[in-house]
């Protein structure tokens, strides 16, 4: 069964009108269920322009309020153009879409409009959450994360289960309060700093790598002579091999799944947790 | 024409609007297009496949032993007799001559069996992982690769498509990791190669960029000098690319 909530129609006349009312920004609100509440749904979120902040809570479907205004502010390209003698500014509704299929939930921002979106949601709910030019925020949220962004930053806050982020030119910083035993991780950046903090007694073969940055990290890391490290051996007819592998390999706490940290122009720090 | 047959099968009391409204709807039903099937995985995994079944070993059944007539229905009750005798007395010489050898000839078979029925669970748990909607089950199937011991040709298939096809860049970064044993292959090199112009993430570009390097495929030159002057491309794999040349000479 599919349900489709269009915040965009539903609120913008109201939001609109309220705006001409009051002349101060509002934010459009829908609450939207999962189908199946006993099992954990996915949240996927898909933005141009504009932030996403998702908090996990004790509830079981998700809130959605989004500040079309206040995203406008945030990432405005242009300066705001004073309103002309006797006329007042308008709010242009942000307008999003949640669609709810199979316990899946996808939202999605109308083209050119910038919205600042702020979600709550079931701790226990998977996220895949992608933006191009708008920062990622999670707090408090216990699952599976998919995290992608070109121009923004990816924050997340005492999470637990397992984290897959990118961001192209933005900075993750990452608090990682539990983990899911045999999950691998990667947080991998162009140009953004890495800073993750993982639990103390984290089982996990870390694989770290800056290119032109540092690495630094307060853990103890066991080396491993990773199978292709620091080879340079003739081979038949082909000439001699380069290597270029300069990843760190090591195990903390006699090891576990693969973490991979990656970038090629910023530091990483991986931090112990308390 | 059409829709005066339609009123001749009609009971009077349906309403004919409806019924026309209902015809078109199906109509408009029938003129959305059927989404095609994703055909360069498709065909990858075909292949794949079809690889694995020409290289795979012989069929054992022995075909002296009279399948042939077998199958021609003419199969001699006399010749099944003699062949369960031999049988026989096979099996009692090899009791008598050697009592000793077949117990663990029989064990170290089976223990042989078993180890190639775990790899090739081992294998199909890694591609099953690698066709995951997670990208941490992604992750986990192509980090799994890496601890199988003669993988098939499904499975350098199936890291060639998601290098080619994962969504996920991270994904496609451990790809290229778990590719590195196999760089000796040249399909492996080519799809390599290939790759770097398809790729939009430049973390993914640099990544591939070092693997050729590092495999010092000097085919790739031609490709690294044309990104190493393209100014539409990102300026770090711009001078990554001018350094492989330089590297590869």
């Amino acid at each position: 069964m599919i349900r489709v909530f269009n915040a965009g129609v539903a609120c913008a006349l109201f939001a609109s009108a309220a705006v001409a009312q009051q002349g101060a920004p509002t934010s459009d609100r829908i609450t939207v269920a999962f189908s199946d509440p006993e099992r954990p749904g996915t949240l996927k979120v898909n933005l141009l322009d504009g932030t996403v902040t998702i908090k996990g809570f004790n509830r079981r479907d998700v809130l959605f309020v989004a500040n079309s205004q206040g995203a406008r502010e945030v990432l405005r390209r242009r300066q705001p153009a004073e309103p002309p003698p006797g006329m007042q500014r308008l709010t242009q509704p942000g307008g999003f879409g949640v669609e709810e299929r199979d316990n899946e939930m996808s939202v999605s921002s109308g083209v050119n409009r910038e919205i600042n979106l702020e979600i709550e949601a079931p701790a226990r709910t998977k996220l895949r959450v992608s933006t191009v030019n708008g920062a990622i925020t999670v707090d408090s949220v216990d699952s599976e994360m998919e995290i992608n962004t070109v121009d923004g930053t990816i924050t997340l806050m005492n999470v637990g289960g397992s984290v897959v982020a990118h961001a192209v030119d933005g900075n993750i910083a990452a608090t990682i309060a539990r983990v899911t035993p045999q999950a691998p991780m990667a947080f991998t950046s162009l140009n953004g700093d890495l800073d993750v903090t993982l639990p103390a007694a984290v089982k996990a073969n870390l694989r770290l790598r800056s290119d032109q940055g540092d690495v630094f990290t307060d853990f103890d890391v066991q080396m491993i002579a990773s199978a292709s490290a620091n080879r340079t051996q003739q081979r038949n007819g082909r000439g001699v091999r380069i290597d270029v592998n300069r990843s760190i390999y090591g195990t903390v706490n006699g090891g576990g799944p693969d973490f991979e940290l990656r970038t090629f122009d910023g530091n990483i720090y991986v931090r112990k947790g308390k | 024409m059409e829709n005066d047959k339609l009123s001749r099968l009609l009971p009077d009391e349906v309403d004919r609007r409806e019924v026309e409204g209902l015809d078109a709807t199906w109509r408009m039903l029938g003129d959305i297009e059927t989404p095609g099937p994703d055909s360069d995985r498709m065909r990858a995994r075909l292949d794949a496949v079809l690889d694995a079944i020409e290289h795979a070993a012989p069929p054992t059944s022995p075909r002296w032993f009279g399948r042939r007539h077998i199958e021609a229905g003419r199969f001699s009750p006399l010749q099944g007799l003699a062949t369960a005798a031999i049988l026989l007395v096979g099996i009692a010489i090899g009791r008598f001559v050697v009592p000793n050898t077949i117990g663990s000839a029989n064990s170290s078979s089976e223990i042989a069996t078993m180890r190639s029925e775990m790899r090739e669970l081992r294998e199909m748990v890694s591609l099953s992982l690698m066709q995951q909607q997670s990208a941490s089950d992604r992750l986990k199937g192509v980090t799994w690769t890496g601890q199988l011991d003669r993988p098939s040709g499904e499975v350098i298939a199936a890291l060639l498509d998601a290098l080619m096809h994962d969504p996920n860049v991270n994904v496609r970064l451990a790809t290229i990791d778990a590719l590195e044993r196999f760089e000796s292959r040249e399909d492996v090199r080519r799809a390599a190669i290939a790759a770097v112009d398809r790729q939009m993430s430049p973390l993914v570009q640099i990544a591939l960029i070092d693997f050729l390097v590092k495999t010092n495929e000097r085919q790739s030159a031609p490709m690294l000098r044309r990104l190493a002057q393209d100014p539409q491309v990102n300026g770090a794999v711009r001078s990554r690319a001018a350094w492989g040349l330089q590297q590869l000479g």
